[in-house]
Parts: C-alpha cells; structure tokens; sequence
C-alpha cells in the first residue's frame, strides 16, 4: 500500500511540475522581447549601438541613391546594372539598392526602444534614459525622412511590430515627405537642448558624432514641411548654440599667386571626420569579418577590388558648371600700391580644365595614371575622391547646414541675408553692411551672431571656399535688374542650388535638393531637365527628361 | 620539380582494416533476469587518418520486488571517437580555402611530388608545400591558385587535439511495475540521458595556402572548437487495463510523458595559432569568433491507446493523444487552447481482417491472408525552440562594444507538421508457407509545412519559420519471397522487394506558386504541382564548332554592368527557350528529378547442409543525380586537374565536340549547371555476399561456432560516371541526389568467427 501512494505521488509530482514549467523556457543566448525591459542602463546603451548597427546597413545608400540619380555624377562603362538602373530611374524591385525593409528594420528596433524605455526612471534626479531616448527619436526621424524621400508614400506606424499580423501593410496609413515631416517636427522639437550620451570613444571614434543634432534635423524637416521661417530659426540656433557656436571657418582652396600657377588647399581637411565641419557620420566597420562595410570606395575610388576602375565620375553638368564660375583674388597693385581685384584670364593655360573656375572639384576628385600594370585587367588610370572616407558614412556637416540655413532664410523672405551667406559670410558687421535694414527688422533674431563667436576672422562666404576672394567679385550679385521680391528670391535660390552643387557633390544629397525646389516650385521640370542633361547639354536624354516629368517616377519601387 | 606523375589518391587513400568484438551474457532466475552486452569495434577507413573506434556496454535487468511489483532496469554507455577531415566540395570552390584531402586528390597537379625535393634535386621524405606554380600568373588571392598538398593536411593535421570528434552517451531508466490486479497495472519510466560531443578543427600551416576569411586579411591556418551536451530528462506514467470477455480481447493503455531537454552548444575557432606544433585556442588569435545556442524545451503529451481484437479475426486499434509543447505558438491554427497553450490533437485508427481464419474461408494453396487499412493524423515538433516569440541577439559593433538589435518577430500561431496518412495492405503466404507476398499501399498529405516565410518589409526582417503549402506523397511498396528449393540438403530462398513513391507539392506558402534555392552550384525548384528537389538549369545543345556558326546564332548574355556578352566558337550552346537570343534565369527549366520510379533489394540465400551462401542486391531506377564533384573535374574553370575526358575539350575552329573550351574562371559560364551534369543514377548493386559455414559442435560449454566470411560493395551496374550513385548528401529534401564527392564506403571484405556460449 506504501508503495502504491508513492508511486501516486511521483506521477502526480511530475504533472504538477510539467504544468509550473512550460513557461520557463529560456535561452542565454536570445533575449525575447518580454524580457527586453530597460530595468538597465547597460539596455539602452547596447539599444542605441544596435540601431547604429542597422543603421550601417543603409548607410551607403544615403549617398548612393540621392547622388547617383542626381545630375553631379555620371556611371563609368564599369558600374553594375544595378547602379545604372539607378541612374536611369528604372530601379526594379530586384535591385541591391532597393530595399525598403532596411530602413524600416531601424524603425522598428527604434520604435520597440521608443515604446518600452522608461524616461521616468531617475537616478540622482536624472532621468536614466532620457538622452539615448532623444538620440533615438531623432534616428527615428531621420530614416522615416530617407525613406519618404526614396519611397514617396510610406507606411506609417510608430509602434513596435511584433507578430506578424502587425506587419500587414494595409494597416497603416501612407505618408509623404510633408506628412512625415510635420509628424516628426513636433515628436522631436522638446528634444532640442537634451544632451548627447557620452560614450566618448568608440571604436576610436568620436561617438558624439553618431548622433544626429535635433535642431538640424528639425532644420530639414521644416523645410520639406515647407515651414521656412522655423527651418531658419532651428539652423540659426543649431549654428549659435551659446557655448557651441560653430563658424564655417576659413577653410578654402586657392591660388597661391597672382600668375594663377599653384594651388592650395586647406578644403580636403574638412571631410575628415575628426575635424569640426563633420558633425554626423554613421560608422562602418573596418572588415567585413565584423560586420557591414562601407562600399562607396568601390563605386567612387580606383580600388583592388574594382580592378581600379571607378564606377562613377564627375558628371559633364558638374564640370561645366564648376568652370563656369569666376574665381576672384585681391591683390595689391605694384604701382599704385591699390588692392585691386583679378581673375584668371581666359586665355590662362590650366594644368587640368578642372582648374578653371572653381577650384573644389579639382581638389577633390584626383586621378593619375598608374606607372605599370601587372595584369590587362587592372585600369591604368585611377580615380581618388577625397570626400569619400573609410570607415564612416558622413550624414551631416557644417557646409551643408549653412546651405540649408541660406535655403531657408531666402524662402522665409531675406533673400539679401541668404546671398550674404554664399558670398560673404554672416556675422554682426557683415550683416548689418550687407543685409537690407527691412530685411534685417523683419527676420529679428534670425540673423543675430555674436560678435565674440563670429567674425571675419573664422567666416567666409561658402563660394570662397572655392572661388576666390567672393566678396570682391562684382559679378557674383543679385542683379539689380531683379525687382520684384518673388524673382529675386528665385534668382538667390538658383545660386544657392549652383553653391549646393560646388559644396557637396558626391555626398548624397543633389537628389534630394533638385526635389525640394522642384516641388517648391511646382516645376518638376526644373527637377527633370537638369537630371536629363547631367552628362552635357548635347547629349539631352530626352527618355530620361520625360520620364521625370511625372513625379512618382522619381521614387524607387516599393515592393 | 614538374616532371613527376603521381596519382595523389594513391596517397590519400589506403586499404583500411577493421575489427569488431562483442560478447553478450544473459541470465537470471525468478527474481531477477539481466542481460549485459559489450562490444568493441576499431576500423581505418579507406582514407587515411580517418580512423574510427566505437565501445559500448548495455545493461538491462528485470527485478521482482513483491509479488505485483516489477522493477526494470536499463543503462547504457556509448563511446565514439573518430578522427575526422573535412569531407566534400564546398558550395562555392572560389569562395575560401579547399581543404577536402579526398577532393584535393582529385584536382591537385600530377605532375607535382606529394614530396619536397632538396636543394640537390632529390626527392626528400618531407612533404611538400602548398603549390606555387601558378603564383607568377594569378598573384591576387594566392589560395585560388594555389592548392594545399592533402597529405599535409592529412599528417599535420594529425593529433588528439587537432581533427579529433567524440561522443559519449549515458542513457539510464528505471521502470517500476505495479500490478494491481489481474487486468489493471501501472507503470512509470523514468528516463535519464546525457549526450556529450566535442570535436575539434585543425587546418595545418604547412602545405596549405594562406587563404582569406570573407575579405579580411590573410591567414595561415584555422583551429575550432565545438562542445555540445545535450539532457533529457523524462517521466511517462501509465496506467494498462487488459481483459478478455470471451472471445473479445480489450487492452487499453493511457498516460503522460513529460520530457524536458536541454541543449548547449559552443563552438569557438579563429586563425593563425603560431605554428602546426600549437594548434591551440588563445586570446591572440585572429579573427576570432564564438557561437553557440542554448535551447530548453518542455513537452507534455497525456494519451490513451487501445487495441481490441475478436477471436483473433477481427481486429482494430485506436490512440488519441494531446500533445503540448514549449515550441508550439500560443495561437497555433490548429490547437486547443487549455490554459495559455495551444495543444496538438492527434489520432490514428487501424483496423485488420485475418481473412484465412474465417470458417468459408477454403481457399486452395493459401495458409494466410490478412487485410488492413489504417488512418492516422499526426504532427512533428522539429520546430526551433525560440522561433514562435520575438527576439533580440546581440552583435559585436565597431570590434569594441555590442548592439542588441531585433532578429526574430515572434509567429505566435507556429505549430507543427500535419500529416494525415491512409494506409492499406495486403499479406498472404501460400504453396505451404514457401511463397510469401506482401503489398502495401500509401497515401499522405502533410499540410502546414514549416517553411522559411518572406516576412512583411514593415519588419524590417527578412524571414520567420511559418507554417504553410503541402505535400502528398502516395506509393507502394511490394515484397515476393520464396523458398525455391527446400530439400533436406538443399535450401535456396530468393527475395525481392520493390518500392515506389512520387511525391508533390500541392501548394507553397503565400502567395508564391515557386521558389529556388542555390545549392552546390545547382538550382533546385520548388514548385506546386512538381516533385520536391526538382533540378531546375539550362538546357544545352553541343558546342558551337566555329565562329561564323556562333555568329548566326547570335546568342549572348548579360555581364554584371549590363553589357552584351555574346558565345563564341568553342562555347556551349545553351538553349534560348524564351527566344530573345539572351541567355538569362528565363531559360532555365527543369532538368531532372531526384526522386527514383522504384527502388529495391534483391536478395538470395542458398545453403548446403552446414554452408551458407547469402546475397544482397540493392537496385534504383530511374532518379537523377547532379554530378557537383564531376562539373569541376570537366568544367575547364580552374587549374584543376581534370577527367581525360577533357582531351576532347573545342580547342581549334571548327572542331566538333560536345565539351566546350577550356576558360579561367569561366566568363561565359559554360560549366554553369545545366544538363550536362544531371545523369541517370540508376544501378544495380551488390551489396553484400556472405559465405558462413556452421561448425558442429557438442559440449556442454560451447553451443556453436560459425565461421564466415564477407565482402561488401563488390560492383555495381550503372551509367552514372561518378563514384557512387548510391549515396546521400543530406537528410534535407532539397540536397536530395547531389554529388559533390563526399567519402563513399568503398568495397571491403571480412572475416569472422561468432561463438555462442
């Protein structure tokens, strides 16, 4: 009988323990999504490294898709099918360079951050979280931004999804680039003044600079908001920040004599990523044993793995608008002892074409021709584009948000103060010599720069940074023919288009620039024609121009 | 240096012997009976340092406690080592270091020396190195034109702790009895099991190229490591009632069996140990790497099972069963919610009629005939432990801190396979029990198959295990056996057996209708209406013997940067099944099918007296075979060595030939898979022949001696042109009739003596 209730006991044990236990299934390897609470400050650091890790799996394609389909580059005989159907806007759904799923992978593991971070955990009367919730709201932003600027209407959704009955693209409304924009201006703007995390190095690098500046990114999203005189005063604020106020510095590219034979550069420092104009870069990993690297090199460069040939170039457009631009150079006149103001004569025999003009485009594309070749397969000559880093993707930089910022003032109504960005630079004595006394009443804080920040001593019109002494040069004005507002506003924003273009050719951005005034303007032509002619006016693709003309056919496919 | 001719499978391959001792003891009395069992096997394999030794011991006892108490015993241990190298051609030969001595020997030059020669010109006994007579001409990536001396990797490669696999097993179990009474019992199995695995790695410095790993820097050697240990623990509690009312017989049997296992898994390795003398893990190795899973998982099944039978005629059985598991979804489609699980409802059913015991039953020349159909609805749980719930898995970023990142979205409505199975069949034996038939007849429908699902862009996941699409696989298989000759001397009794499926996929998950997926350079199709494992490539008409011939055809295709790329004299005329003269995926179709129409044995045993002569005969025909190993020994891609089959490779204008030009990588693809790989892999095999001859012997102590003798894998009759039709490459359906050159048994003889006690 003993035996009997023993024997009882043990089979209902075994029932009882298998109901308790069903449930503590685990694995030391996986953390399931129950058990990802962010009780932890360590959660939300190695939260915010894996965003940046799905971060560098679109990090090539931020440069990639608004600068190949713009009209700055032109593919070589060499580039993949895939890059030429980028080119020619015929991306289909097979193709490398489209895949929407990447951007939104960084969505969601943004939005499962968003959704379970607790801000209201303190320590110290700190909020544990609040500074990596920031940085992530501000990733956040900016990916749905990149992907409405690729994709057009997008999904919308800022909830984790976690079946895959979420997943159903028919729950969730679509947004365009407006709709997008004036969500995240508002999901963001109480984030301005949160500081970064400071991780200090990582991986060598500054990791500061992995973070995205909210004012910045707000900066854009009211522009594509269409929200002008709130981009200015976010730029403007971003770039006076008390205590982090960022001049453009003084950093150009010259002539170093009067008889035009040699050339200076202090311009291809400022696209390392240690120095102060980069304020923003996604970083790659080294190898590809670690992870995802960045392959622009090969599509840019002459490397080993592309035998040395260079898949994409300078475009025809490029050049000639580079050479069309005046550089100017103050000097003093040996008799009169006068400065007097010169520029290369037409006549000057250049070493290279790219001299003449503007001299960027010569300091930052390079090629040379290789002494010997080992093998037929290798090119013999080999292209170097200085902007184009290893190890890092850079997302945003001072040039850059000057432009914007010059973009926003003139469509806000001070064309004048945006010139004066392009041609002198703006700090208290420039403003107030260059800028009309209406226009300066009228934009009130907008164009206030502290005299101890700002000066002549670390401030030069952008167009200086290739052309010369800018604010001696009598041509580069708003003409005075130009009377009515609306026409002059106009007329500045062709140049600061023109400037964009010197500024920041292969970085990623003509494509999206060329959309913003196209849609401004309600011109897609103005978007179409200049894409159409990228490789020179005698070789006008009409197919291509056509095709721009309709706006849907500038977005990639989504699946 | 280059002037030798060595057949280097001399060198990597051996006759190999083999041992094989074990000794059975069994006894007991009233109170308890044991049986314990020892065995010892030692063999070489054909290729060297491929040795493989195996001990095992089983205990298994029977004890009565009391009267109605039972107690059964079981323990057992197992213990293999095996020295291993790595087996096969790789999936992609360009892709890292080839590192198979079998299928080195194969593409390795014949005119180099396994050995090295001194600075006098004499052959040394030190092995060579890594070859280098190709480093002038292709100096990018040394490893894709240098090849590792296979020796070396066999003989340096050779240590306990360099290429070493080992794997102990403990099972023990303890089932106590109870019987209650003449129709009632209970019962409970306790099962306890470890299963421990370690294995490690060595890739040799000497003799083998340095190689790259996935484009980072270059490395000289490669250690790993894997640790695996798996335990189960179970408990089944059952409760038996067994009765007889007259001529009907019931036995019901009913419980639960709770498992819960455990599973661990490390591997460890990285490159560039210093030298072949410390083939050892430590910290400054490079490019090292960690992985490994840790899986739990609880199952829970309550069932009851019943057979009934009437007047041993009539015959019928039932089994219900609930299972739950730890794997299924919470919201598996097809489960019963108890509690906050999903549980799997599953049943089968077969009944039986012994026709030759009814009474009319007077059939001339037939002693027995029974007849059965049988349904049963079943599920699997090969489901991975984690895949139903949403999880995060953490990576190393920028190589010095970790991002956590999303890597699963939980499909929380996972469940198992269902498959719902008819069976019908037929046995009779007849002429006096000498001839015996049996034919069984199959039908299946497994629905709900797991399969990889290409999950919502809006996750930002590429694919999460689902359920979907179906296979029916319907077939027979037959059996004739017959006692031939049956004299008193005199016994001869031949067999066959013949079996036949044809499986198809009835439908695939989503909306798909097809997919591929690119395996050892084949595309296999998976398409509804089409078998599983279907070979799906280009078709090939010949070789374009002159240019101006090319030319008119005006065939071409695609390279990467979108330029037109046009077949030459000397290249394969790959048909253009969509017409527009560009060779792409749209030409591509089916070009075989693994699945063979019938397959069998054959087998025949002839005895004299005391002497015995047995034969077994293996047979398939009709399945289709990729011959990977064969694409690259006549592909002409690489500086392999090739098959004399390519002396009659194009080699000048106008040459009629149906093998195409020789070409360094292969530009035009003329070695792509196509149908110049895909052979008929029927055969005829005989796989065993015995001869035995039993000792007459009368003592009290020895009750029999049999000595024999036998010899396996003596020939096969096939077409296939590679070394084995009969082989298999994987388990998974999809690998299903490939080729690619792994280790095949090869013929062997033995002799034995068994003496029974």
């Amino acid at each position: 009988m003993k035996i009997r209730s023993f024997i009882y006991a043990l089979s209902l044990m075994a029932t009882m323990s298998a109901v308790i236990s069903c449930t503590e299934t685990d694995s030391s390897l996986v953390e399931f999504e129950e058990e990802n609470n962010f009780d932890l400050p360590s959660d939300t650091v190695y939260s915010v490294m894996g965003i940046i890790k799905k971060m560098q799996v679109i990090a090539d394609r931020t440069v990639l898709l608004g600068e190949i389909r713009g009209d700055l580059t032109t593919l070589t005989d060499h580039a993949t099918t895939d890059l030429r159907q980028l080119a020619n806007f015929e991306a289909t759904a097979e193709n490398v360079y489209n895949n929407a799923r990447d951007y939104y992978a960084v969505i969601q593991n943004c939005n499962f951050y968003i959704a379970r971070a607790d801000t209201s955990i303190k320590k110290r009367n700190q909020s544990v979280f609040l500074k990596e919730y920031a940085v992530v709201k501000s990733y956040r932003a900016w990916t749905y931004m990149q992907l409405a600027l690729n994709y057009g209407k997008v999904p919308f959704f800022t909830q984790p999804l976690l079946t895959e009955k979420e997943a159903d693209v028919n729950l969730y409304p679509k947004y365009d680039i407006k709709q997008i924009a004036d969500f995240f201006i508002n999901d963001i703007k109480d984030y301005v003044d949160t500081d970064y995390p400071s991780y200090s190095s990582v991986g060598g690098m500054n990791s500061t600079r992995f973070f995205i500046p909210v004012r910045a990114l707000l900066g854009d999203l009211c522009l594509w908001a269409g929200r002008y005189q709130e981009a200015a005063q976010y730029y403007h604020d971003y770039l006076t920040t008390t205590g982090n106020a960022r001049p453009i510095g003084v950093n150009a590219v010259t002539w170093d004599d009067k008889q035009f034979s040699h050339v200076t550069s202090s311009y291809n420092t400022l696209f390392n990523r240690t120095n102060a104009e980069t304020l923003t870069f996604i970083p790659m990993e080294e190898e590809e044993y670690d992870g995802t690297i960045s392959y622009l090199d090969d599509v840019f460069n002459s490397t080993e793995d592309n035998n040395y040939y260079n898949q994409a170039t300078r475009s025809q457009a490029l050049t000639d608008l580079s050479s069309a631009q005046r550089y100017t150079m103050i000097i003093t006149d040996v008799n009169t002892q006068l400065p007097d103001t010169i520029s290369p004569p037409d006549s000057l025999a250049y070493e290279t074409q790219l001299q003449k003009g503007d001299l960027r485009l010569y300091t930052v594309i390079t090629t040379r021709s290789a002494a010997s070749s080992t093998t037929m397969d290798y090119s013999t000559i080999r292209q170097t584009i200085s902007k184009v880093t290893d190890n890092s993707v850079t997302i945003y930089r001072l040039g850059q948000i000057y432009l914007r910022y010059a973009e926003a003032l003139n469509r806000a109504g001070y064309p004048n103060a945006a010139f004066a960005v392009l041609k002198y630079g703006l700090y208290p004595s420039t403003v107030q010599q260059y800028v009309p006394e209406e226009e300066r009443t009228a934009a009130g804080d907008l164009l206030t720069f502290s005299q101890y920040q700002f000066s002549r001593d670390n401030t030069i019109g952008i167009h200086s940074r290739g052309c010369g002494t800018a604010n001696a040069d009598t041509t580069f004005v708003i003409p005075s023919t130009l009377t009515e507002k609306a026409d002059i506003i106009e007329y500045v924003e062709d140049r600061i288009m023109d400037e964009m273009a010197l500024e920041e050719c292969f970085e990623g951005q003509r494509l999206y620039e060329l959309m913003r005034v196209a849609l401004r303007r309600s011109d897609n032509a103005y978007l179409a024609r200049r894409i159409a002619s990228r490789d020179g006016a005698s070789n006008f693709k009409d197919e291509l121009y056509q095709r721009l003309l309709t706006e849907s056919n500038w977005y990639l496919p989504l699946e | 240096m280059y002037h030798n001719n060595t057949d280097w499978t001399d060198h990597v391959y051996d006759e190999a012997f083999t041992q094989n001792y074990s000794m059975n003891v069994q006894g007991g009395d009233d109170v308890a009976n044991y049986n314990l069992s020892v065995g010892y096997a030692s063999s070489d394999a054909t290729q060297k340092y491929n040795e493989f030794s195996r001990f095992n011991l089983r205990l298994n006892s029977d004890i009565t406690v009391l009267r109605n108490l039972t107690v059964r015993f079981d323990a057992s241990y197992s213990d293999v080592n095996r020295n291993m190298r790595d087996d096969g051609i790789k999936n992609n030969v360009m892709d890292g270091i080839i590192s198979s001595p079998g299928f080195l020997s194969l593409i390795k030059s014949p005119f180099l020396s396994p050995y090295a020669y001194d600075t006098n010109g004499h052959l040394s006994h030190y092995l060579a190195d890594a070859d280098d007579f190709l480093s002038d001409v292709l100096p990018a990536r040394s490893y894709r034109a240098s090849l590792a001396n296979p020796l070396a990797i066999l003989e340096y490669g050779e240590a306990d702790n360099k290429n070493d696999f080992g794997n102990r097993v403990v099972n023990l179990a303890v089932t106590p009895k109870l019987i209650l009474n003449r129709n009632w019992s209970i019962s409970e199995h306790f099962g306890f099991s470890i299963d421990n695995t370690d294995e490690n790695y060595y890739l040799p410095t000497d003799g083998v190229p340095t190689f790259d790993v996935e484009r980072t820097g270059t490395v000289e050697n490669k250690v790993a490591s894997l640790a695996a240990r798996q335990i189960s623990i179970s408990s089944n509690t059952y409760a038996n009632f067994n009765k007889r009312f007259g001529a009907n017989r019931v036995n019901v049997l009913g419980g639960l069996l709770y498992s819960h296992n455990s599973y661990n898994l490390n591997t460890q390795g990285g490159y560039n140990t210093g030298n072949d003398k410390t083939p050892n893990m430590n910290a400054d190795l490079e490019y090292p790497y960690t992985n490994g899973t840790e899986d739990k998982d609880i199952d829970m099944i309550y069932y009851l099972q019943g057979d009934y039978n009437f007047s041993e005629k009539y015959f019928a059985s039932a089994s219900l069963s609930l299972n739950g598991s730890s794997r299924f979804g919470v919201d598996a489609k097809d489960g019963m919610k108890i509690g906050n699980y999903a549980w799997g409802f599953f049943y089968s059913a077969e009944a039986a009629w012994l026709m030759s015991s009814e009474k009319w039953f007077n059939v001339k020349g037939i002693d027995y005939l029974k007849l059965n159909v049988g349904f049963d609805h079943v599920g699997n749980d090969d489901i991975d432990s984690k895949s139903s719930r949403t999880y995060f898995v953490s990576h190393r970023l920028l190589d010095s801190t970790t991002g956590k990142v999303m890597e699963n979205i939980g499909n929380t409505s996972l469940q198992w396979e269902t498959t719902n199975r008819f069976t019908a069949g037929i046995n009779l034996s007849a002429l006096h029990n000498r001839l015996f038939l049996g034919f069984n007849f199959f039908t299946s429908k497994t629905s709900n198959l797991l399969s990889l699902n290409t999950l919502s862009y809006l996750t930002g996941l590429y694919t999460n295990w689902s359920n979907g699409g179906s296979l029916k696989n319907t077939g027979f298989d037959a059996s004739l056996r017959g006692r031939i000759i049956n004299t008193g001397d005199w016994k001869w009794e031949l067999g066959a057996t013949m079996g036949h499926y044809k499986n198809k996929i009835t439908s695939l998950p989503g909306n798909r209708n097809s997919f591929t997926t690119d395996l050892y350079g084949a595309t296999i199709l998976t398409k509804e209406g089409l078998a599983a494992g279907t070979f799906y490539g280009y078709k090939t008409n010949g070789v374009f013997a002159t240019t101006s011939e090319a030319e008119a055809a005006g065939i071409y295709q695609l390279t990467k940067t979108g330029q037109q790329q046009y077949f030459g004299a000397g290249d394969m005329k790959f048909v253009d099944l969509y017409g527009d003269k560009c060779i792409s995926e749209a030409d591509m179709t089916v070009i075989g099918d693994p699945n063979p129409d019938f397959y069998g044995n054959i087998t025949s045993s002839l005895s004299y007296k005391r002497l015995r002569l047995d034969l077994v005969f293996n047979y398939s025909v009709g399945g289709d075979i990729y011959n990977y190993q064969r694409s690259l020994l006549e592909g002409g891609s690489y500086f392999y060595n090739q098959t004399t089959a390519m002396l009659h490779r194009w080699q000048y204008e106008g040459q009629q030939t149906d093998i195409p030009r020789a070409s360094y990588l292969d530009t035009m693809g003329n070695s792509r898979f196509s149908d110049r790989w895909i052979e008929d892999g029927s055969y005829l095999k005989l796989k065993n022949v015995t001869l035995s001859y039993n000792i007459p012997v009368r003592s009290t102590y020895l009750q029999a001696i049999t000595l024999w003798g036998s010899a396996n894998n003596l020939f096969t009759i096939t077409k296939y042109l590679g070394s084995d039709p009969e082989f298999s490459m994987t388990n998974s359906v999809l690998g299903m009739g490939i080729d690619r050159g792994l280790h095949a048994p090869g013929r062997s003889f033995s002799l034995g003596v068994k003496i029974n006690l």
